[in-house]
């Protein structure tokens, strides 16, 4: 093969190469330096490959017009729902608008073409835009510290808790210490996590009010917890009012207060996890601070930590420097103690440069407005709903608050994930279902601070709509979307994942009948 | 595939009830002569409408216990059965016995049904599971008075979704139904009437697995957790095997006895210890006494703390009333019971079964009031691997 293409090499001859030709030839001199300049041999069919391994027919490749893939698309896109769309009152999903305002800096192309590898003389703007996000954010959780690597929410607890080992490792206490209090409202994330870092995991119960037994949690610490992991307001939408007592008990017992920053919306400019007592949190860039996510982005989970977990932190870590011509930033590695990498570079960039926007968007007074405005609004809505379901626990909640439709199920004989199902049929997305597992047919709701109140009125109308309707009906919701209900037991067994499966399970429905 | 279904009806569970006669074994002519009326056959009427409605008779064929016990009704909604036994006309509900539930679930058994649903209380539930045992599986339509058993579904209607559901799976001819144990519990109704509460095992049974069955928190969770918990306890013992562990009776326990390799009894109280074996981590689990009366457990006790070894005291809650000291437990002394406090009384159960008590608390009757008062205030029980859930504790 080399010696065919040295004869070609050697061969010179004037061409000339028709217009259509020019710009896959121009493709070629740039890949094959050694023919930079210099004309080919005959026209592009006579390239150096050799004949044994030329097409001799065109590949027959399937192809389609542009505004075929276009509609087909555009016609998938309307199956779906977003928040672009409509209201998305996941609980603790924190499903605010993503304002195009973040996306249009994100774009910038001193962003986008950026590589974490490069020298940081050349990424000085990014880092620098780092080094600041890391400060805001210490001033929102009053924390002394922070990491911007882990690149979602349950990495940020990971970290959180990598770190909590790392601490009493470093005291000697490693291996004694292998427990790790949750209390029965928390995120399923949270044990998972535990359990992943090797922990065992102690349940604590809540109180009737929905806040953690203190008495149940004075018996559960001792000389082998580790930590606890709490969420407030909890996943009830209720603010622990005992904070404080927790922390003392917690520390007393020589354990860390871990903070899943989940519902961080609802305190911002308000409270801070630093001020309660905790020691290590994490935070949700994508739920508090607006970046893209379900379904819409990766995620990032930004961990800050108090001064004396400060050098167990990942590696490496932007530093300032203050020189003559002014601050500059370096990497710097943050020795043994560290944890080490929890990203494969720095973390979700793009996600970062969204949440640093949106903060010097808003700054503090309007993050404050924004947590004011998500209490508010919650309470309108479960003001609104007053009456139509049941309501345990206190009263007063944070941006987000859980309801039992147990009192629904006795007087109409329809369960919450009917009552989910039929909202679709309105237009209205469910929101989450059968979560805190501490209530009875649960419906958790949090409409975030971008609903104005029209779309909130809207959501309370249709579901006044479905409790009203013919339990029939909702019973067998939703009847309007493309997918009816699943056989949930039978999906469990019947998978169908390739379209040769779904094809053969349409006609096995629906057999072809013979015509005569 | 079609669905071998038996349909047994106990005509007048539940008769007892409203008369407050704490169950309705003997007690039929007391109610009737206060003029109540049973109600079994309009729950096993509602079982049979909904059943038809959601699966019908093409996928399931059913065949029932005679006249007012099963086919009776059957004719009345519509659906054409098959007997069980002769069909002498049983015209006359108050002239049933439990002998004539028994014969019906040996009928059933002969005609080898895949699954026997039977309509009552836990009565009916232990005259079914005395004849089924663990051969084939059974679901109860509640219609009685007590329902300490695990073995019933929700409602008439939940009961029918559930068989519904088997009916339509894609199971092949003789694939077993997944099931699950279940405890088969009776109050003993004459010490109650006296002022005693004695809540027995009376069995276990295998009950299809479903949500359905138990009050279902979430309907897309799965009840187990068992073979994690069991695991965890097992995994405990071996730790420190050469103590004296007193395992308690029921279902659960009767998993941890299966797990470590004895023969142990599900009702009964059973003892074990254990030697380390070599060099595998496992340890050689030997039986000490299987079930042990009160006098046994003592003595035991007593030698093992006479030579310095561990005495732990394993338990399960009793589903629903989460009695962990004090129902089917009077075989454990007090003194037994200080043995262990207040590191070693291990609790275990799956997170489902223990969300099924009501009040979410575990209840203790030690009939030591003094003990009573000195029981820790918590206890840990372990729900799955490296799982705990601290439970609050009150005595009765």
């Amino acid at each position: 093969m080399a010696k065919e293409i040295a004869a070609a090499e050697a061969t010179e001859s004037d061409l000339t190469i028709p217009r259509d030709r020019v710009s896959r030839l121009h493709l070629k001199e740039a890949l094959l330096p050694a023919h930079a300049g210099r004309p080919h041999e005959g026209s592009l069919d006579g390239t150096a490959t050799p004949a044994a391994y030329r097409r001799k027919t065109s590949p027959a490749l399937p192809t389609m017009s542009e505004f075929e893939v276009v509609r087909h698309f555009t016609r998938l896109s309307r199956m779906n729902f977003g928040i672009d769309q409509g209201m998305y009152p996941l609980g603790s999903c924190t499903m605010k608008y993503n304002p195009k305002f973040a996306e249009v800096v994100a774009a910038f192309e001193g962003f986008t073409r950026l590589h974490p590898y490069q020298d940081p003389s050349t990424t000085q703007g990014a880092m620098a835009l780092m080094w600041e996000l890391e400060k805001q954010l210490c001033r929102v959780v009053g924390m002394d510290s922070v990491t911007l690597q882990p690149p979602a929410g349950a990495a940020g607890e990971f970290t959180g808790l990598l770190i909590a080992r790392k601490f009493h490792e470093a005291n000697g206490e490693g291996e004694t210490r292998d427990e790790v209090i949750i209390p029965d409202t928390a995120h399923g994330t949270n044990p998972a996590t535990a359990g992943m870092c090797g922990y065992k995991v102690v349940e604590v119960p809540s109180t009737e009010e929905g806040t953690v037994d203190l008495e149940a949690l004075q018996a559960a610490v001792g000389p082998r917890t580790a930590a606890i992991m709490l969420t407030n307001p909890s996943t009830l939408g209720i603010f622990e009012s005992e904070i404080k007592e927790v922390a003392r008990i917690v520390h007393s017992a020589g354990a860390l207060l871990y903070y899943d920053g989940a519902n961080l919306n609802a305190i911002m400019g308000r409270a801070r996890p630093g001020d309660m007592g905790f020691d290590i949190v994490h935070i949700n860039l994508h739920k508090t601070f607006a970046t893209p996510h379900g379904g819409g982005g990766p995620g990032a989970g930004p961990v800050g930590v108090r001064s004396r977990l400060e050098q167990f932190l990942p590696t490496p870590r932007v530093v300032r420097q203050d020189g003559e011509g002014g601050a500059s930033f370096v990497w710097q590695e943050v020795g043994e103690s560290s944890i080490g990498k929890v990203h494969g570079f720095h973390g979700n960039f793009g996600m970062l440069v969204r949440a640093y926007a949106y903060i010097l968007r808003f700054g503090g007074e309007g993050l404050r407005a924004i947590s004011d405005t998500a209490v508010m609004n919650s309470n309108w809505l479960k003001r609104r709903l007053k009456g139509m379901f049941d309501e345990p626990h206190r009263d007063l909640r944070k941006h987000e608050f859980v309801v039992s439709a147990s009192n629904v199920k006795k007087s109409r004989g329809i369960r919450t994930l009917d009552i989910a199902k039929r909202l679709l049929d309105h237009g209205v997305h469910a929101p989450t279902v059968y979560f805190p597992m501490v209530v009875d047919e649960a419906l958790m709701i949090e409409p975030t601070e971008s609903e104005p109140l029209d779309e909130m009125e809207r959501f309370a109308q249709a579901m006044e709509s479905v409790l009203a309707d013919d339990p029939e009906v909702v019973r067998t919701a939703p009847h309007t979307m493309p997918v009816g209900r699943l056989d949930e037991a039978w999906a469990a067994r019947q998978l169908v994942l390739t379209w040769q499966d779904a094809r053969a399970r349409i006609d096995e429905l629906a057999p072809e009948t013979d015509e005569a | 595939m079609v669905l071998r279904l038996g349909f047994i009806v106990n005509p007048v569970a539940g008769i007892g009830g409203p008369a407050a006669l704490k169950g309705s074994d003997g007690q039929v002519d007391a109610a009737l002569a206060r003029g109540y009326e049973p109600t079994a056959a309009a729950k096993a009427t509602r079982f049979l409408r909904r059943l038809k409605e959601r699966a019908g008779p093409t996928s399931i064929r059913i065949f029932a216990a005679p006249g007012v016990m099963g086919t009776g009704i059957a004719r009345d909604v519509g659906w054409k059965v098959g007997t069980l036994g002769a069909e002498t006309m049983m015209s006359d509900p108050f002239a049933t016995e439990a002998l004539d539930t028994e014969e019906a679930c040996r009928y059933a058994l002969e005609a080898e049904m895949d699954l026997i649903v039977f309509v009552g209380g836990d009565g009916t539930a232990r005259d079914v599971a005395s004849v089924l045992a663990m051969e084939r599986p059974m679901l109860g339509v509640p219609a009685g008075v007590k329902m300490f058993s695990d073995c019933f579904a929700e409602t008439p209607e939940a009961a029918a979704d559930l068989v519904a559901d088997i009916a339509r799976a894609p199971f092949a001819e003789g694939d077993a139904i997944e099931c699950l144990e279940a405890d088969v519990m009776d109050l003993d109704e004459e010490a109650y009437r006296d002022g005693r509460m004695d809540v027995r095992h009376h069995g276990a049974a295998r009950v299809p697995r479903s949500p359905r069955v138990q009050a279902a928190k979430c309907p897309a969770c799965p009840v187990d957790g068992l073979e994690g918990a069991v695991g965890e306890v097992r995994l405990r013992m071996s730790e420190d095997p050469s103590g004296l562990f007193i395992l308690g009776s029921g279902s659960t326990l009767a998993a941890l006895k299966t797990s470590l390799g004895i023969q142990g009894t599900l009702i009964g109280v059973d003892l074990v210890t254990g030697t380390p074996a070599g060099t595998n981590d496992e340890p050689a689990w030997e039986t000490v006494a299987l079930d042990a009366d009160a006098d046994t457990i003592d003595a035991l006790v007593a030698k093992a703390l006479a030579e310095a070894r561990s005495v732990t005291l394993v338990l399960s809650p009793i589903g629903g009333q989460g009695f962990i000291i004090g129902r089917g437990t009077g075989q454990l002394s007090p003194a037994v019971v200080r043995a262990a406090l207040p590191e070693r009384i291990w609790v275990v159960s799956a997170a489902g079964k223990l969300d099924t008590i009501g009040s979410g608390t575990l209840r203790v009757d030690t009939g030591d009031p003094a003990l009573d008062e000195a029981f820790p205030r918590f206890l840990r029980v372990v729900v799955g691997v490296e799982r705990e859930r601290m439970v609050k504790v009150v005595h009765a």
